[in-house]
């Protein structure tokens, strides 16, 4: 990894370790089963990876030890750091525990790390220093394909245990976390992925193409900052969550606009003009905006059932004729498709669907 | 513009925490605070009426009544609109024990016939500043609880809540 690049991660990795040893509540550790123990390992042997992907550290670093010692530390603490992260998960929300699992992970860990420095110390050490990312002997390939290939494993696991937990997760800021959590898992595995394919660049160079080495340290630097993302402080995940949600109440609020603007049209007596706020006044309280249009659509669902009942009108001049009169019937027809709900926002999401509906079907038929 | 200024005075004298409302704790706040006591009752209205806000003659008692076949927010809705008559001071129907006897005894039914059309052109700046009103009622409770919603985010799994706690992310 470049200087530049290799040298921010490294100090942002070490930063938020750091930081992060600050905040945890060490009187607490025991309360949560090692769970922050556990992440804040992930962190440290993170952290140690960090200064080995710097290039003219590990070079500077083996000058002084072993041929090629670096690499094995990098291989080990990258290892080790996926597994405490994958225990962390697996003891914080597997459901049921799967205690059984994270003790496999520790022993598939040792065994791994076994495998490595035996094959370090029977081949690797032996060989000068790797300066390539493609290896170019059998022990070389054996070396990296276990790494990777057990990387590639854990990343899955962890991927595996929060999309399972996701739908359980009520929090809405914990739901951001958990996704964030996901997508790094998998951007991760796919890392991994990528470079067990350069691997086999050893017998089938086309596998060696510089564009996959590229995507192999874009898909890194991802993970690395997605990872450190999820271990970011409630404030952050406060912002973007509601700037997530803002923009997504936006575009409800836009496609109800359509339903209240034909209703408005239909029953002017009945429903109160809605407000038509920018988007910078809607961000500011946009489930008040959401809540009010979703009443007007109540007041006008409700007037029009009244309206078409069976002698509602008796012996009143009719309120709608013709085309106006069609419109009236097929907005009623399509308001009683929408299910009723208790929660709001699957409220806004049936009339949402009511209003959309009523576009596709060319609603109002006059025009 | 107008409306907008009598509600937020009428709030602002009202001094209620909006971050602990519930329907029948405001009402029963304002009961308290008036006076009066609140009732409010579903009720199967006639059609076209979504809410009816009647005083009682001869005791301190105000009566709600509301759509008894409407979605839950929308009752909700209805009765901030009709409570919100009552603080704005509106002229309503005066019902007295005699009738609200007969009512019960099924020889009588409410005189909903006699009170406007709800939002009916006759009575549309009453409806506006009641429209008002409740609109702003709404506004403070959507901006406390969400807050609210926000800053108490907390996985809902215990062992990962205690994990944030421990590691100083909540």
């Amino acid at each position: 990894m470049n200087l530049p690049i290799g040298l921010s991660l490294c100090i942002v990795a070490w930063t938020l370790t750091l930081v992060r040893f600050k905040a945890i509540q060490w009187k607490d550790i025991r309360k949560d089963n090692g769970i922050a123990l556990h992440v804040w390992l992930t962190m440290v042997f993170f952290s140690t990876t960090s200064i080995f992907l710097i290039k003219k550290f590990g070079d500077f670093f083996d000058a002084y030890t072993f041929n090629n010692l670096d690499r094995l530390f990098t291989y080990c603490s990258i290892l080790a750091s996926m597994t405490f992260g994958a225990i962390a998960s697996i003891n914080a929300v597997s459901k049921p525990p799967e205690r059984g699992a994270a003790r496999r992970l520790q022993y598939s860990l040792t065994f791994v790390i076994i495998a490595l420095v035996a094959i370090y110390i029977l081949f690797i050490a032996r060989i000068p220093n790797i300066n390539y990312l493609v290896p170019r002997s059998l022990p070389e390939a054996g070396f990296m394909l276990i790494t990777f290939s057990f990387g590639a494993y854990l990343c899955f696991t962890v991927g595996r245990v929060y999309l399972a937990f996701l739908p359980l997760e009520t929090s809405p800021i914990m739901r951001t976390r958990t996704r964030l959590i996901i997508l790094t898992a998998f951007i991760a595995c796919a890392y991994f992925v990528v470079k067990i394919a350069t691997v086999g660049g050893h017998y089938w160079p086309f596998l060696a193409s510089q564009a996959l080495i590229d995507l192999s340290s874009i898909l890194l630097v991802v993970s690395a900052l997605s990872f450190f993302s999820a271990l970011l402080g409630n404030n952050m995940y406060v912002r973007v969550t509601m700037i997530s949600r803002n923009i997504h109440s936006w575009g409800a609020f836009k496609e109800l606009r359509y339903l209240t603007g034909q209703l408005l049209r239909l029953c002017p007596d009945v429903i109160m003009p809605i407000s038509n706020p920018s988007f910078w006044r809607f961000v500011l309280n946009p489930e008040y905006y959401l809540y009010r249009t979703i009443i007007s659509i109540l007041d006008g669902n409700a007037i029009l059932d009244d309206l078409l009942s069976e002698g509602a009108l008796c012996g009143e001049l009719p309120l709608w004729e013709g085309d106006t009169l069609r419109d009236v019937v097929m907005m009623t027809h399509t308001l009683q498709c929408v299910h009723p709900s208790e929660d709001f926002w699957e409220i806004v999401s049936e009339y949402q669907w009511a209003s959309r509906q009523l576009m596709q079907n060319k609603f109002p038929s006059n025009v | 513009m107008e409306e907008r200024s009598l509600a937020e005075k009428i709030l602002r004298e009202l001094q209620y925490n909006f971050q602990e409302f519930t329907i029948n704790g405001f009402i029963s706040f304002i009961g308290k605070k008036r006076g009066r006591q609140i009732i409010a009752t579903p009720w199967n209205m006639p059609p076209t009426v979504f809410g009816a806000w009647m005083s009682d003659g001869e005791e301190p008692k105000e009566y709600i009544f509301y759509r008894d076949n409407a979605q839950i927010i929308h009752q909700v809705h209805i009765q901030l609109h009709e409570l919100s008559h009552f603080l704005l001071g509106h002229q309503t129907l005066q019902i007295d024990r005699k009738m609200i006897a007969d009512v019960l005894e099924g020889k009588a039914t409410l005189p909903f016939s006699e009170l406007l059309r709800l939002r009916s052109p006759a009575h549309s700046d009453l409806e506006t500043q009641a429209e008002t009103l409740a609109a702003l009622i709404q506004q403070e409770v959507i901006h406390r609880s969400n807050l609210e919603q926000l800053t108490t985010d907390l996985s809902s799994e215990e062992k990962l809540a205690n994990f944030l706690r421990t590691m100083g992310l909540s």
